[in-house]
């Protein structure tokens, strides 16, 4: 049988074309699986859900006197305890528990979610981040030095000093690999005893600064931001080696999301006009999605890419009063948005399955698709 | 040439002088100075200067450039770092100045080439802090050196009070400490460990900070100088030069050890002189006499 490509054919195949649905992955739109009231100011979101796993300083929410409440995944309460008078919260969000800090600066307390206070620790350090597998880390002074703790309070590493200004850290979840950007345009990545595995100055720019660095889930990939005028993102492998390089044009004096996917394939960069993909495998920059002018004066509050790379997740605010969520797919077609009367929503997609969690002032949302 | 013309000549000299010459401003108007450089923070030396105040402006203290700041309101699910929300400003002078602990959403971020007084941001309590403050640091980019930023400001900031040494303090052969008021008698072959506890009171703050000089003398022979000018930094700690760590400085309690000494039968005179960097200074003397 021949087929004739006349007009018609022609015409009905470019229909097909144009209208056929580009989203191979999406077969229908995201939906409310559940929604939380935060009547407690200090109610922290669930954070099993979150893929990233850390915690997150609210000391402001968190203070003397105020309640703080644990709650299942199911969003049944847990506990609620009270912070003792003289004492902070620093990272409420761990899967275990919370860590309580003193006025005094010689102690921390951690509080169990069953048990409650569990154990104390003599340090004048600052705990900061809780990792959902139980590290904690502590820093002393403005940045001045790290270390970190295990979820029974036993040292793991003493605060290492960085001599050089911190500007930016991140910790592999998986291997609690530990990366960490100078000032002086120094990357250098620790194990969790904050042993150095390697460093390397990125030279790269008249002004050498490391204004933002990643690691993937086992440390198997690293990303980093350096750069002023000549700002370049450079992806790294476990030895330190470059593996790509990739100027950005944008010369900007801030730290950005740099996100990998769980499954370490994709990296997702935050631009100034939207949002930037990378294949770790490929070693290519994907796709460049430019959703906004610079000019129009929009700002990403956050964005997430999905466990398996296919999605990518962002907030960001049209007004004081309005924000937007946009979902894309990772070629950069838009699926769905939602608007929202709130200032600061956090989007996050959920560990393992297509589900992202939506923060709000007043609410935690749980969409799926 | 009349006096019309040598009036507009030297406006003219002054005005090109003062386009030449760097300028320096503090970075807030009312500049409590509630910390010194160098001091201790139990685990670690105090890299700057702490202003207190209460909230209000900050501003470029020199001519210069952001490259970098960290804003909580970007990124409203950050941890914030220990130095809360930051600016950090790149002089042509090859300094850095950092502006820490600052208001969340106050900081100037269309402006990055600063000229000094330029805004940058509110006092605040962010990260590692317990009060309203700015703390700013100084540092020189190459070789990597941290610099007392209170030199910096000198002649804008003014200090006539004597800084204090509140006790005299000696450990034999490792025992307990104890306080020397005077004279005490010790045995040939002791090891003596001098330990001092001083302060000094900012004039403008009333807030206990950290002497600029300690000096430690015997016999007029001097033994120990601990100047707090700047930290070098090796193998990335912080070192007062020569080579004191924090931990050959400092003890629990905030005391300063000044050395170890093996007794032998004679007279010790020791003379202890705290300074602040006005020359404001307070000595003192002990003496241990040494019997066999």
């Amino acid at each position: 049988m021949s087929i004739r490509l006349d007009k018609y054919t022609l015409l009905l195949l470019a229909s097909l074309i144009l209208f056929f649905p580009r989203g191979k992955f999406m077969t229908h739109e995201p939906f409310l699986v559940w929604k939380l009231e935060k009547k407690n100011p200090a109610l922290q979101p669930i954070p099993a859900l979150y893929r990233k796993k850390t915690g997150r300083l609210r000391k402001n929410h968190f203070s003397s006197g105020s309640t703080f409440t644990f709650f299942s995944n199911n969003t049944r309460v847990i506990s609620s305890y009270s912070v003792p008078p003289g004492f902070f919260v620093t990272a409420g969000s761990g899967e275990a528990g919370a860590i309580l800090y003193s006025n005094d600066r010689d102690k921390i307390s951690f509080i169990d979610k069953v048990k409650g206070t569990t154990w104390d620790f003599k340090t004048y350090a600052y705990p900061f981040l809780l990792q959902n597998n139980g590290i904690i880390f502590l820093i002393t002074g403005e940045n001045g030095g790290y270390g970190m703790l295990d979820i029974n309070g036993n040292e793991l590493a003493k605060p290492v000093s960085s001599g050089m200004f911190i500007t930016t850290f991140d910790i592999a979840t998986a291997t609690n690999l530990v990366l960490m950007g100078y000032a002086d345009g120094y990357a250098k990545l620790f194990d969790q005893k904050l042993n150095e595995l390697w460093f390397r100055k990125f030279t790269d720019s008249n002004i050498r600064i490391v204004k933002k660095v990643s690691l993937s889930v086992s440390g198997k990939y690293a990303a980093v931001l350096a750069g002023l005028e000549k700002e370049y993102l450079y992806l790294l492998d476990r030895s330190g080696d470059i593996i790509l390089k990739h100027r950005t044009k944008e010369g900007r004096r801030r730290s950005i999301a740099l996100i990998f996917s769980a499954d370490e394939r994709s990296l997702l960069e935050e631009s100034d006009q939207g949002f930037r993909l990378y294949s770790t495998e490929h070693r290519n920059l994907i796709m460049e999605k430019k959703i906004f002018p610079r000019s129009a004066g929009r700002r990403i509050i956050s964005m997430d890419l999905s466990a398996d790379g296919r999605f990518i997740i962002m907030a960001t605010r049209l007004s004081a009063d309005i924000s937007r969520i946009d979902l894309y797919d990772r070629e950069g077609t838009l699926y769905y948005k939602l608007l929202f009367e709130n200032e600061n929503p956090l989007v996050l997609f959920s560990r393992d399955k297509d589900n992202f969690l939506i923060e709000t002032k007043e609410n935690i949302y749980l969409y799926g698709f | 040439m009349d006096f019309k013309k040598a009036s507009i000549l030297l406006f003219l000299f002054l005005l090109c002088l003062s386009r030449v010459l760097p300028g320096i401003t503090l970075p807030v108007k009312d500049a409590k100075v509630t910390s010194t450089f160098g001091e201790s923070r139990n685990d670690h030396f105090h890299n700057g200067l702490d202003f207190g105040g209460g909230e209000q402006d900050v501003r470029a203290v020199k001519d210069g450039k952001v490259v970098f700041y960290s804003d909580k309101r970007d990124f409203p699910f950050q941890s914030y770092l220990g130095s809360g929300n930051f600016v950090l400003v790149e002089h042509k002078d090859n300094t850095r100045t950092y502006y820490m602990h600052l208001k969340e959403g106050s900081i100037n971020k269309t402006n990055y080439s600063l000229k000094e007084g330029s805004y940058l941001g509110r006092t605040s309590d962010t990260g590692h802090s317990y009060g309203i403050h700015l703390h700013f640091s100084l540092e020189k980019i190459q070789p990597l050196e941290i610099m007392n930023p209170l030199k910096l400001f000198k002649e804008e900031l003014t200090d006539t009070l004597k800084p204090r040494i509140e006790s005299v303090l000696v450990k034999v052969d490792g025992s307990d400490p104890m306080a020397v008021f005077d004279t005490i008698t010790l045995n040939s072959g002791n090891n003596l460990s001098l330990y001092v506890k001083a302060s000094d009171y900012f004039q403008n703050s009333m807030n206990k900070v950290a002497p600029y000089k300690i000096t430690y003398s015997v016999n007029s022979e001097k033994f120990r100088e601990y100047v707090f000018d700047k930290f070098i930094v090796k193998n990335n700690y912080y070192y007062l030069p020569p080579n004191f760590s924090f931990q050959d400085i400092y003890q629990k309690d905030g005391l300063y050890f000044l050395g170890d000494i093996v007794l032998r039968e004679r007279r010790y005179d020791i003379t202890l002189t705290v300074e602040d960097l006005y020359g404001n200074r307070t000595t003192t003397e002990r003496h241990i006499l040494v019997r066999k």
